[in-house]
């Protein structure tokens, strides 16, 4: 074999073998990416889902005995004192004439 | 010299090089993702819930973790467009961090108590009201009472299905009047039906009648009418008489009155001059 000869034949199993890391790196590194973003999709999906519960999150009152109770989900309930209190992820009180309260359902404070 | 850096770029070496800087590149890459990606992850596990009630004459802000990573409340921000400084304690699942404050709670920053340049801004709920009387069923039985000259009456009313401590009564005398009926307006609020009495002893009128009208024009028929005196009385449907000479006769109606109504009464006697 010439010196010429050599170099081509070098040069081509080089290139050979530089395909076929450079495919293996892609390969890794898109596995990698998947790998590594999957908890951030699960947690967007865990938080969409989340905003979705709460934006329904509300309360329901009812009155037994002269008392005013407060209804919450999931069979949360409590007795609505005259200070501010929680039911479940609602806060309420009774402030005399009426009932106040607030519940993740409720429109932002900035909007009333 | 550029035959040899063409030589280092061809051979072994220049593809060993390749790789490497390939290989830092994709590392670099992958780690900037890794770090963007725990970033995106620990915002997204944040749960935090702001709600404000107004209290006391300012504001009851309250913030719940609804989350499992814990967190810490840093700022709050006010209407009036400053901001409330706080470093809670981390607050975790379903523990709750109360505030209050003079100017209403618009938003709240909280940062993650796993990485603390995990932030998030987030929008403090607002509230609503509600009835507390409608809800115990309270409600206002508004009474006129007018009698007519000579005439008299006492209404009396208490609650009745539950011991509230609701009961009162109003006295209304036309007997100097000159003529002129005499009325009062009392106004009640009752937790429940009311059990209202008419009373009207009369030592002057042969007969005394009472007649109880809603706003609509219908008039209330009484459970019971009571006369009575040192000579038996005796009654007709809506009116109580008596035998002439008696000294005085008492009177008596009986009704029921359901909350959130108006009733009109009116009390006439006939007086033999």
């Amino acid at each position: 074999m010439t010196t010429k000869t050599r170099a081509k034949v070098r040069n081509r199993g080089i290139s050979s073998v530089f395909t076929a890391v450079i495919m293996a790196l892609t390969i890794a590194a898109i596995i990698a990416a998947i790998a590594i973003s999957w908890p951030m999709i699960k947690a967007n999906f865990d938080k969409n889902s989340w905003a979705g519960s709460m934006s329904l999150y509300k309360l329901d009152f009812g009155a037994k005995g002269g008392e005013i109770y407060a209804y919450a989900q999931n069979g949360v309930s409590a007795k609505v004192n005259s200070t501010p209190g929680t039911v479940g992820y609602c806060i309420t009180y009774n402030g005399g004439n009426y009932i106040y309260y607030t519940c993740p359902s409720n429109t932002p404070s900035y909007q009333g | 010299m550029s035959s040899v850096f063409e030589e280092i770029l061809t051979s072994t070496t220049g593809f060993v090089i390749a790789m490497i800087i390939m290989g830092v590149v994709i590392g670099v890459g992958l780690y900037g993702y890794w770090l963007y990606v725990n970033h995106a992850t620990l915002e997204n596990e944040l749960m935090p819930i702001a709600e404000v009630v107004p209290y006391q004459g300012g504001y009851y802000l309250a913030i719940v973790n609804t989350g499992y990573e814990p967190f810490t409340v840093r700022q709050i921000y006010l209407k009036g467009g400053s901001t409330l400084s706080v470093n809670t304690k981390p607050l975790t699942h379903n523990q709750w961090f109360f505030e209050q404050a003079s100017q209403l709670p618009i938003a709240v920053r909280v940062c993650s108590a796993i990485d603390p340049r995990v932030c998030e801004i987030i929008p403090v709920h607002g509230w609503s009201v509600v009835d507390a009387d409608s809800l115990l069923g309270i409600g206002w039985v508004n009474m006129t009472v007018l009698v007519d000259w000579w005439c008299h009456a006492t209404v009396s009313w208490a609650a009745i299905g539950g011991d509230y401590g609701t009961s009162g009564s109003v006295t209304v005398s036309a007997y100097n009047s000159f003529g002129a009926p005499a009325y009062e307006t009392v106004s009640v609020r009752a937790p429940g039906p009311l059990l209202i009495e008419i009373e009207s002893s009369n030592s002057y009128a042969s007969w005394v009648k009472v007649t109880i009208t809603l706003p609509n024009g219908q008039t209330i028929t009484p459970l019971l009418v009571y006369c009575y005196g040192p000579v038996n009385g005796y009654y007709v449907p809506d009116q109580c008489l008596r035998t002439m000479d008696a000294s005085e006769t008492v009177f008596k109606w009986l009704f029921i009155a359901e909350p959130n109504t108006a009733l009109f009464i009116h009390v006439s006697c006939y007086v033999l001059t």
